[in-house]
């Protein structure tokens, strides 16, 4: 399989094994070597790293309970600005609370995957979300910073 | 003139009617019919019935009267509840040198003759009067004070029943914030247990993997058990958060039809080979929410299933209309349940073996979605031979 574009991915979670099941899902994915995942421990982080040093994903995956900037309220803040808000952010989480669900495809999520509990489902779930997200045309970072759009 | 006393404990008195938050509301039915009724039993042109505020005195109800209150200087009701007990009977104002030079006396409504029946509250608080008005002077017979008397007691009836409403009304209203305050908590407890939970399962898995041949076969077999431990943890954890999230009010009532419902439910289920389970032809449409039938009848065969003992697993599955509603069965051949612990099984934690799969949560789950929609649930049981789980949904 061959994809024109590396993956470029933020990802926002604040547990340390959750960062290294992902890190250790992307590796064992057949495309794993040409994804670049950067992480952001908060939404605060993640802001910090998006609007002052200008790094723009090919999409974002954040986890939604956070310290100091909950998911949602990081979520809200994207959506709100002019730039940001074309980047597509999947909500990876364990909470099943429906209104946690709706509220984030209200705010405009790209998907919501609950992370299950053996880790064989999460790098299963997780690979095909990086399959999946490999296929798609991504708004790439010239593209939404040109003032000539 | 001479201005009204102003009531000992007039603050505890002013609180007191405030409580009832009465003041200033809207003219309502039940009021208006005293007044017209004591107007007419006393064979006056008005009746009001008059609450003594702080420098007003309010009418609730004002019958042949246009204005619904007037300075409190110029109240008659004001002296009147200074003798909370008594009747206060003004037969000519013109010659009583308390309200000889009271506008209220000398012009428009010209108040000559005025008898009021304080309002006391329960907490023994006069809060205003039940009186009756006329233009000229007047006098009432035993019959009619009575008859005011009766009356001025019903108006503290409806006011006692609104105070009692609006109380009735902020509790629902604290146990609606609480219920949901408690949903959730129960969400991020259970969020916060599952964390944890998740990353001792990701790690024991990367043990197995990353060290498979470092551990022989008993450290495989202690990973295995730490594994299925943590699946029964999650169960458990699941399982709490949907018995503490089930609730009444959030229920979403539309027509299921169980003949499409249970195929979809025991398609999504496990079914062993050896199973067979057999479902009633022609189901019926009920009124319920979805969700929940389908939590009900997956734990009923989910149990029937995961405790049979008998080479051959028998389910059958029907139900029988009843006056209103109707009554289901899930019905296994089973090893059967003692009847001492027919009770027991519906609460919550309670099982009846220590295999990893149970969780004593199921049947309370069930028992809960039951009877909040006001069904019943019941087992009948031959130990040995199997059980019948009986559910009406109304």
């Amino acid at each position: 399989m061959k994809i024109s574009n590396p993956l470029s991915i933020l990802l926002i979670e604040d547990d340390t094994i959750e960062r290294m099941k992902f890190n250790r899902t992307v590796s064992s994915h057949p495309l794993g070597k040409q994804v670049k995942v950067q992480e952001a421990v908060n939404g605060e982080e993640a802001l910090k790293m998006l609007k002052e040093e200008n790094f723009i994903p090919n999409i974002i995956i954040l986890d939604l309970n956070m310290p100091r900037i909950n998911g949602l309220e990081f979520l809200k803040i994207l959506k709100n600005d002019d730039i940001l808000r074309f980047i597509p952010s999947i909500v990876l989480t364990t909470s099943s609370n429906h209104r946690d669900m709706l509220e984030s495809y209200k705010i405009g999520i790209a998907g919501y995957v609950i992370k299950p509990l053996k880790y064989e489902d999460y790098e299963d779930r997780v690979s095909k979300l990086i399959s999946y997200w490999s296929v798609n045309e991504l708004v790439e970072n010239q593209f939404i910073t040109s003032p000539t759009i | 003139m001479k201005k009204p006393e102003i009531p000992q404990n007039e603050g505890a008195r002013i609180a007191e009617l405030e409580s009832y938050s009465i003041l200033d509301s809207l003219s309502e039915d039940d009021y208006d019919a005293i007044t017209a009724l004591a107007s007419e039993i006393c064979e006056t042109p008005i009746s009001l019935i008059s609450l003594v505020d702080q420098n007003r005195q309010w009418f609730k109800s004002h019958h042949g009267l246009a204005s619904s209150e007037t300075p409190k200087d110029y109240s008659f009701c004001a002296h009147a509840i200074n003798e909370p007990d008594d009747v206060f009977i003004i037969e000519d104002s013109r010659l009583d040198a308390r309200f000889s030079d009271n506008p209220l006396v000398t012009e428009e409504p010209y108040v000559i003759f005025y008898a009021g029946v304080p309002l006391v509250t329960n907490n023994g608080f006069p809060l205003g009067t039940l009186c009756v008005i006329d233009n000229k002077p007047n006098l009432l017979s035993n019959g009619q004070i009575k008859s005011l008397r009766i009356l001025a007691n019903q108006v503290i009836k409806l006011m006692e029943l609104r105070k009692n409403e609006k109380l009735l009304e902020s509790t629902l209203n604290d146990v609606r914030q609480q219920n949901e305050e408690l949903n959730d908590y129960a969400h991020i407890i259970s969020h916060d247990l599952k964390s944890p939970i998740r990353n001792i399962e990701a790690l024991v898995s990367w043990l197995q993997e990353d060290y498979k041949e470092l551990l022989d076969d008993k450290g495989k077999d202690t990973v295995g058990l730490i594994k299925a431990n943590l699946e029964k943890m999650d169960s458990l954890i699941e399982g709490i958060l949907k018995y503490a999230t089930i609730d009444k009010k959030h229920s979403l009532k539309q027509k299921v039809n169980l003949s499409i419902l249970l195929p979809e439910i025991l398609q999504i289920m496990n079914i062993p080979e050896h199973c067979t389970i057999n479902v009633q032809d022609k189901l019926p449409e009920i009124a319920g929410d979805k969700f929940k039938l389908h939590q009900v009848f997956q734990n009923l065969i989910d149990n029937a299933i995961k405790y049979n003992d008998k080479p051959k697993c028998m389910i059958n599955i029907g139900f029988k209309p009843l006056d209103n509603g109707f009554e289901f069965y899930v019905e296994d051949n089973g090893p059967g349940i003692e009847s001492q612990f027919h009770e027991k099984i519906f609460q919550m934690f309670q099982r009846l073996d220590h295999t990893v799969e149970s969780t004593g949560i199921g049947l309370s789950l069930v028992k809960k979605i039951i009877s909040h929609s006001g069904g019943k649930i019941r087992v009948e049981s031959t130990v040995g031979k199997g059980s019948t789980f009986y559910f009406t949904i109304p």
